[in-house]
């Protein structure tokens, strides 16, 4: 008996304390959400969101004047995520949450808005009315030789073949040489023998480009299933910046860097765009807004608009 | 003759190797982060970077940039970190204490058994579901009473933080409070005290070393933690605005920008690692004092532990029902947490998840991270279990109590247990990966994190050794063993049930670490493993990489499912184990105490 009072009572306390956090409030609040600086996504997202003079995002993490107490990135307050997932996540279970992801991530726990009216689609990414998007980028070493079995799995990269993979990820992808900035899509034949030297390939690189990969390697050692097994590939990703430094730091030549923005004109390595992606915002799904301009962006993640209803115009 | 003496000696040699051993481990992680941040942190300024505000890092920055276009203050991310571990200190600490009183003193056998078993359980979700969930279930909870409409922020990092470093807290303080001898509680209750008092004022104080242990272990996890905080505390590294603001730790900062930082960034990181050393250091030191002035009984008596603890608890039923109440919520918690994945990721685990192989482009499928965990968890318990086991030996058998040197070796271990994870991995990383050929192996992997189990092993071996009553020893020597035979024969099996928690703790780890592993051992799904040089990601670095892609996210919870299982059948079977090892012995155990009762009985009062 004094026992079932004991248990009652400190259930009693117990839940005093758990659900103490009970109250009311609101999603009228716009929150920040953003990736973490090492992003390709958020490099993609940064360079487009602009107001009207044209300052981007990215100049407004810059040029932050460093006499004051801004902080890099985004408006005072803003929360940033390491991952897709994470980002996603938040999202989907914060009444006032704004963010920014892969369109291929998108389903139905967020709603991807409109941009200046236009939804993302293959179509209005590859004619350009669809702002916010980025290549999906290969790299190699300028300066040393590609072993046998990379430079095959290059030409592979390089083909229609995957190009059709790509297709079936979900990704645009990229028939015009200019647009690749290479000498365009090849042919991609088997070799009959296995090619000489040492098969292992090292991919280091995007995470956004994690399933395309992935699908890539997997159509590659299947056409090859004769002389290569999928342990000879060693992938590790992290980021753009780490695909990257990665073929800067190759001297076997056998690494393939893969990056989810754009490289610079002026880049020390040597690559090609395989494929476009849309970078779609993300707000709640209880989120009323179906539209918003790249300037409305600008001005959310600089702290210009802190509140839903600046926006909608409705009554908070 | 002659061949116990070398038998003798070469084992005190190894058991004094071991020791070493764990010594240079320690010297040479803090040695490397010292000697990489020094050019970074003298083209900073030393003053500007532990108290500037701004961190505002530009990754083309090079040592020979003049002058520096980024700004490196972590001063916000100092206090950052301050305030998320005092708060899971607060919060975790207290109900972790509690929560062992209740196990030790204020329960049935049965329900200690069943609700133990699921604290340990705990001890097995990787950080990253812990994040989830705080992010799923609390954020959401709090932006209820949160005035920026959003939770996330200190107070659902300390709380999450709390919660983690519970299974800690509670293993080891039930541990010190168990081994405490029935003798000075039945002497207390003779005396008149009730059953409060002789827990709160005999028990507990006679346990303080334990408990502190507890806490020092709890804060070294808290303020290590990265997986769990960076995606709930924001990571805006700006200064803490309230319990609701977002708000950057020193090792969020290192693991969010690691990937791509440039010279002198990569620099101010390792030197982020610095200052969470000193950190580490300060706390042991504090702590070194609180235990100390508590032994001696005078000076630091206001500090010490057992005397901290307000009156009112050892009257009327205070103290129990705020036990049973700290348990009581623990539970709760525990039953979200568990359920919450199981709703999420039970409907989700099929044969084709669990027990097909991996293949590049095809579904998501768990076998070769399976493979990978166990081949994992085989390398660090090979490697950190014998050595821990040793330097524990060598710590509590074979030096003098009190010695100079013992007193290095201990703090360098508690240096240790409190080096954040992600640091290991940058050290594995610059280290292991590169004498293992260069690419990230298993062997990496293994190798890192056995050096990061060391101090759980170690410090919870010397406690489980220490409660081992000297009586033994000396009877063991009077029979005439030596002292090797006296260790493995007498001291180390009744010892056992404690070193086998201690390991059970330790697959724990390995199995749930994320943030060492992605650096070391491989970061995404891979198919089969190439023996031990090959890579792969284990079963929780293949959930944080399905999770990444939010498209997976039914199959990161059924991996979530899968991981608890696995620490479930892991501590069942320990259990099993430690209850038939310990069986033999307990009955010697309660033959000595009948007869240490008996000779005793003449010569009291």
């Amino acid at each position: 008996m004094k026992k079932i009072l004991m248990a009652i009572l400190s259930l009693a306390l117990a839940c005093g304390i758990g659900l103490a956090a009970v109250g009311c409030g609101g999603g009228d609040t716009i929150v920040v959400c953003g990736r973490e600086a090492s992003s390709g996504t958020r490099e993609a997202f940064d360079k487009v969101a602009a107001n009207a003079a044209g300052d981007t995002l990215a100049d407004y993490s810059e040029a932050n004047n460093p006499d004051e107490a801004a902080e890099a990135g985004y408006v005072q307050g803003a929360q940033y995520f390491s991952s897709t997932g994470t980002l996603a996540t938040k999202v989907a279970q914060t009444k006032g949450a704004i963010g920014y992801i892969s369109l291929s991530s998108v389903d139905e726990s967020v709603k991807d808005l409109k941009i200046d009216g236009v939804e993302a689609s293959e179509a209005t990414v590859l004619d350009g009315t669809y702002k916010i998007q980025r290549p999906f980028v290969f790299m190699w070493s300028k300066t040393v030789t590609l072993t046998p079995v990379a430079q095959d799995f290059l030409n592979f990269l390089k083909s229609q073949t995957a190009q059709d993979v790509v297709k079936e990820e979900g990704g645009v992808s990229l028939t015009k040489a200019e647009d690749r900035k290479d000498e365009g899509v090849g042919t991609y034949t088997a070799p009959a023998a296995a090619p000489s030297g040492d098969k292992k390939i090292v991919v280091r690189g995007s995470t956004s480009m994690n399933d395309l990969m992935d699908a890539l390697i997997g159509k590659y050692c299947q056409l090859n299933a004769s002389w290569i097994k999928e342990s000879d590939f060693d992938m590790s990703l992290q980021g753009s910046s780490t695909g990257r430094s990665a073929v800067d730091a190759d001297t076997v030549g056998n690494v393939i860097g893969m990056a989810s923005s754009a490289e610079a004109e002026d880049t020390p390595r040597a690559y090609f765009n395989v494929a476009l992606d849309a970078v779609a915002v993300i707000v709640n799904p209880d989120n009323s807004l179906d539209n918003i301009t790249l300037a409305q962006l600008y001005d959310i993640y600089t702290g210009a608009v802190t509140k839903w209803s600046e926006l909608t115009g409705e009554a908070a | 003759m002659e061949r116990t003496k070398v038998k003798e000696l070469s084992s005190k040699v190894l058991f004094a190797a071991a020791a070493i051993v764990c010594i240079v481990a320690v010297i040479a992680i803090f040695v490397f982060i010292v000697i990489r941040s020094i050019p970074a942190l003298s083209k900073i300024g030393f003053f500007n970077f532990v108290f500037g505000d701004v961190w505002n890092p530009n990754r083309y920055d090079e040592y020979i940039t003049d002058p520096l276009v980024g700004r490196y203050g972590i001063l916000t991310m100092i206090v950052g970190s301050i305030f998320s571990t005092v708060g899971a200190l607060i919060i975790g600490g207290i109900l972790g204490f509690f929560t062992a009183v209740f196990l030790a003193r204020f329960c049935g056998p049965r329900v200690k058994r069943v609700f133990g078993a699921v604290i340990n359980l705990l001890a097995g979700i990787p950080s990253v579901i812990y994040g989830f969930f705080g992010m799923a279930v609390i954020i959401p909870l709090f932006a209820n009473i949160s005035p920026t409409g959003d939770g996330a922020g200190l107070l659902v990092t300390s709380l999450v933080l709390g919660i983690m470093i519970l299974p800690t807290v509670v293993a080891l303080s039930k541990n010190g409070m168990e081994a405490v001898p029935q003798e000075l509680y039945e002497g207390a209750r003779a005396l008149g005290a009730t059953h409060e008092q002789a827990v709160f004022r005999t028990i507990v104080p006679a346990a303080k070393s334990s408990i502190t242990a507890s806490l020092i272990l709890g804060v070294g996890r808290a303020i290590g933690e990265t997986m769990a905080v960076i995606m709930i505390a924001g990571n805006s590294p700006e200064i803490l605005g309230g319990l609701f603001g977002s708000f950057r730790t020193m090792t969020a900062n290192i693991v969010l920008e690691m990937g791509y930082a440039g010279e002198v960034q990569m620099g101010a990181l390792l030197a982020t690692g610095v200052i969470l050393l000193i950190f580490i250091a300060i706390i042991n030191l504090l702590f070194g004092l609180v235990v100390s002035g508590g032994k001696k009984n005078k000076g630091g008596k206001k500090f010490s532990l057992g005397v901290a603890l307000p009156k009112w608890l050892n009257f009327s039923a205070v103290g129990k029902v705020i036990s049973w109440a700290c348990a009581v919520f623990v539970a709760i918690f525990l039953a979200l947490i568990i359920g919450y994945i199981a709703v999420r990721g039970l409907p989700h685990i099929t044969p084709g998840l669990l027990f097909s192989n991996y293949h590049y482009g095809g579904e998501p499928a768990l076998l070769p991270a399976i493979v990978s965990t166990l081949l994992l968890i085989v390398v660090s318990i090979v490697i950190s279990v014998p050595l821990g086991i040793a330097t524990a030996i060598f710590l509590n058998e074979y030096t003098k109590k009190g010695s100079k040197f013992v007193r290095v070796i201990r703090s360098s271990i508690d240096v240790l247990s409190g080096i954040p994870s992600i640091v290991y991995g940058l050290f594995g990383m610059l280290t292991f990966v590169v004498w293992f050929g260069g690419s990230s192996s298993i062997l990496a992997g293994g190798f890192t994190i056995s050096i990061m189990l060391l101090p759980t092993v170690i410090r919870s071996t010397e406690e489980s050794l220490k409660s081992v009553p000297d009586m033994f020893r000396e009877g063991s020597f009077a029979l005439g063993a030596g002292k090797v035979r006296t260790i493995f024969k007498i001291v180390l099996p009744s010892a056992l049930p404690g070193i086998l928690s201690a390991v059970i703790l330790a697959i724990g780890r390995v199995v749930s670490e994320t943030a060492p592993l992605m650096y070391t051992m491989g970061s995404v799904l891979q198919p089969m493993p190439n023996g031990f040089l090959g890579s792969g990601a284990t079963l929780a670095v293949a959930l944080y990489a399905l999770a990444g892609e939010y498209k997976y996210m039914d199959e990161a919870y059924a991996t979530a499912c899968v991981l608890m299982v696995l620490v479930l059948v892991l501590n069942f079977l320990a259990g099993f184990v430690g209850k038939r090892l310990g069986k033999k012995f307990q009955g010697e155990n309660n033959a000595v105490r009948k007869t240490k009762k008996q000779r005793q009985q003449p010569s009291g009062d």
